[in-house]
């Protein structure tokens, strides 16, 4: 269930940032570029293992019952997600997706930043923030 | 040698640490050209010393925090620590140029610790074994990149209007890119399970071996050839280059169009060839196909253009054609001629571009038709110029007569001869708008209407040597080719069998 | 204009969100935290005083370049890097060791927390000089 409502949220995102991304407006691309990378993110989340339910944070207290299934690694025991051997139940989420969101959220902040800080410097110099009517370049 | 090791990550990490110091001597021009020539000295200097030690001793996996195979890999071998020479080679002469050409504004505000930054990004994805590192890199390159596009030169005529709306198609197309990278790499992820690009390849294999290859791979592997291919302007998604290169000044001009569209045929040799091997014999006539169409787009648009700037960047669309091409063919042969034309290609069109740099200075104006007669007031650009087109139109004895001669020769042995037909004939259009650039530039009459703001003065003499070393780079390879046919074989070589690769990284990753 | 309860909640609480974000980075490498988000909150208050009492105001009492933070950031985050080379490991390799420092007890120092300060920095310089170029365009 949860990854029905999952799935149907990462599609709606898809779909809004796609439609947002054509439209005439310069921000709208903008805040289309955003959402689409926030769907993004959530599908990176969604491509970890949703078999455990603990936080993969291993400090001083539950060290010593963190062992287990996280480096092992077959392959000729099959193929299962995440560094997991086949038939291992896993306990924790997979802490990797969550490493990669956290990577993929601080670059669309700076690539935002930067898009946001370019829209502006464009409505300056052309006076207008309509796509349409920004073509100087062509030949 | 245990400072050898360390040499991926210090050609990463140097340019970072130079591209951090060169923010606090921003007021000081003198000491950063000086310390940042030295840099790229250094880098250009390590990186052959790391191409020799691969040669010599095999592959170098690098691990970055010491995490086995579960952490960020750097690897370099033949191919990416190639590359590696080749864009510290570009990078340096660049500097150099540029060290003259740029404003003083743009030299004492963002110039340097961005250009370090771009080096860096482009170092990174050479080396990295890291799918997901790949990306990260991107995204340097193309933030540092557009920062890059904004500055002025001498030679530069775009207002600053028209340079903001190039970025901002850059930089739209490359998030949409980035975003669809992003969705091919999780898909891959769930597929899979790992982001070790030699990893990847184990377990596609194994896959493909057991019959159980899901279908969606052969989509991811689409994904990438999409990716890739806007990284390279491949024919559907070539459009941007013509608007976004030319706008940039002539030194990121030429590591744009030397370099950074080098990165998409990288990321294609890398990842398809060495994760996708069982989903190749789909993408091989798609990527065939692609790249006549991009030949002929690239050309024909190239014939009918009067801005020179706009004229080169389309025939950087036609001749990443050709390396596609040889890359679609995908024998051994097609490969070696493939490298070798990339090589020439880099090396002959960035010598291009900085004397288009130079020339539209000398001109005052980009417009080729209002300049005519330049062979007298400037030959040391005439001279160079008439090198590259050579070079690139494929005439001996410049670099390019043997890069297109294996192409054709890799093509009709391994009997594509329509694919053939159809590049040679674009390779003669390619002979005819670039004879005809520098005729119409360097011969014929003075032009009488030269608008104000040309200028005779020559080359300053840090342009000089960038553009006659480049120059002299060219000539060799055209002379004495076989060291880079048998390095290009070489890498084909590991390309087609990339047992050598998977074996250097699971061995040492594995604890 | 800003009201009166704007500016007195503001200077109430830029020292304790300060204080949150030294927290959160001194935390990051074992526990949710981090440079990025430390950083982010850090400057969220530089912004918010900026916000509320206006550029010119701030800039009176204390001028700052923050791009020198960006460098100094990134030099911070390499060197991290370089320094484990110098110990004869990988670059970037982490290590800790429990150290009895004076006022604060056994302490976990721990080698990551360097490159969290970089990352603290480098995010801090970026996202403030983005603001205060931008707020002083007219």
């Amino acid at each position: 269930m949860n990854h029905m409502i999952l799935a149907i949220t990462i599609a709606m995102l898809f779909g809004i940032g796609t439609f947002m991304i054509l439209r005439k407006d310069m921000i709208r691309v903008a805040i289309g570029i955003t959402i689409l990378s926030h769907a993004t993110n959530l599908l990176i989340v969604s491509s970890g293992a949703f078999l455990g339910d603990k936080v993969p944070i291993i400090t001083d207290q539950n060290a010593g019952s963190s062992s287990g299934f996280i480096f092992t690694d077959d392959l000729s025991q099959g193929i299962l997600a995440p560094i997991v051997s086949n038939g291992a139940q896993a306990i924790y989420v997979d802490p990797l997706v969550q490493a990669l969101t956290l990577t993929a959220i601080v670059i669309s902040l700076a690539t935002t930043a930067f898009l946001l800080i370019l829209c502006y410097r464009v409505y300056q110099e052309h006076g207008t923030t309509d796509l349409s009517e920004i073509r100087r370049l062509k030949g | 040698m245990i400072l050898m090791e360390h040499v991926p990550i210090i050609l990463i990490a140097l340019p970072i640490i130079f591209g951090a110091l060169t923010i606090f001597f921003r007021s000081r021009s003198a000491l950063q050209k000086a310390l940042n020539i030295g840099v790229f000295s250094f880098l250009l200097l390590l990186s052959m010393v790391l191409l020799f030690h691969v040669w010599e001793n095999g592959i170098l996996v690098y691990e970055v925090g010491q995490w086995g195979k579960y952490g960020i890999l750097l690897v370099a071998d033949l191919l990416g620590a190639g590359m590696v020479v080749l864009s510290s080679l570009i990078s340096l002469m660049a500097m150099i140029y540029a060290t003259d050409y740029m404003d003083r504004k743009a030299l004492d505000s963002t110039f340097f610790p961005l250009f370090n930054l771009m080096v860096a990004g482009l170092n990174g994805i050479f080396l990295t074994g890291d799918i997901f590192n790949m990306f990260v890199f991107f995204e340097v390159l193309v933030l540092s990149s557009c920062g890059l596009i904004v500055l002025t030169g001498r030679g530069d005529h775009t207002k600053m209007a028209d340079k903001l709306e190039a970025i901002f198609k850059y930089l739209i197309l490359n998030m949409v890119s980035i975003i669809l990278m992003l969705v091919a790499i999780a898909s891959l992820y769930a597929t899979v399970g790992t982001l070790n690009m030699a990893d990847i390849a184990v377990r596609i294999a194994f896959l493909a071996d057991a019959q159980a290859l899901p279908w969606h791979i052969h989509v991811i592997a689409m994904m990438f050839i999409v990716v890739f291919g806007y990284k390279a302007a491949l024919f559907p998604l070539h459009f941007w280059l013509a608007d976004v290169h030319p706008s940039a000044p002539a030194p990121i001009h030429a590591m744009l169009s030397g370099m950074v569209i080098k990165v998409g045929v990288y990321g294609i040799l890398r990842v398809h060839y060495l994760m996708f091997s069982d989903a190749l014999f789909m993408l091989q006539p798609i990527l065939i196909f692609l790249s006549l169409i991009t030949i002929a787009v690239g050309a024909t648009s190239a014939i009918g253009q009067y801005d020179l700037k706009r004229l080169l960047a389309y025939s950087s669309v036609s001749q990443i054609g050709y390396v596609l091409l040889g890359v679609g063919m995908g024998t051994a042969y097609a490969l070696t001629a493939a490298i070798v034309y990339l090589v020439n290609h880099a090396i002959a069109k960035s010598m291009l571009f900085l004397a288009t740099g130079e020339t539209l200075y000398h001109a005052g104006t980009k417009d080729m038709r209002k300049m005519g007669g330049f062979a007298s007031s400037a030959p040391f650009l005439c001279t160079i110029f008439l090198i590259g087109s050579m070079s690139i139109a494929g005439l001996p004895p410049a670099g390019g007569f043997f890069a297109k001669f294996l192409l054709f020769d890799a093509g009709l042995s391994a009997q594509f001869y329509i694919p053939i037909a159809i590049a040679l004939i674009f390779a003669i259009f390619t002979l005819f708008y670039l004879f005809r650039t520098w005729l119409t530039i360097f011969w014929g009459g003075v032009k009488s209407q030269k608008s104000g703001r040309s200028h005779t003065r020559n080359p300053t003499p840090a342009i000089k040597f960038a553009l006659s070393m480049l120059a002299c780079v060219v000539i060799f390879i055209g002379v004495y080719p076989e060291p880079l046919i048998v390095l290009s074989n070489t890498i084909a070589g590991q390309l087609l069998d990339p047992q050598p690769y998977i074996t250097a990284v699971l061995e040492r990753g594995v604890r | 204009m800003t009201t009166l309860i704007a500016r007195t909640v503001s200077k109430a609480c830029l020292p304790i969100i300060i204080l949150f974000s030294v927290s959160l980075l001194l935390a990051g490498h074992d526990n949710p935290g981090g440079g990025f988000i430390g950083g982010v909150m850090f400057a969220t208050a530089v912004s918010l005083m900026y916000v509320v009492f206006g550029l010119n105001y701030i800039e009176a009492l204390y001028n700052n370049n923050w791009d020198k933070w960006f460098g100094i950031g990134l030099l911070v985050a390499s060197l991290t890097g370089i320094g484990a080379m110098l110990f004869g490991y990988n670059f970037l390799r982490s290590m800790s060791i429990y150290a009895t420092l004076p006022l604060v007890g056994s302490t976990k120092i721990i080698s990551t927390t360097f490159f969290d300060i970089g990352v603290y920095l480098v995010v801090i310089g970026g996202l403030l000089y983005i603001f205060k170029s931008m707020g002083e365009d007219k």
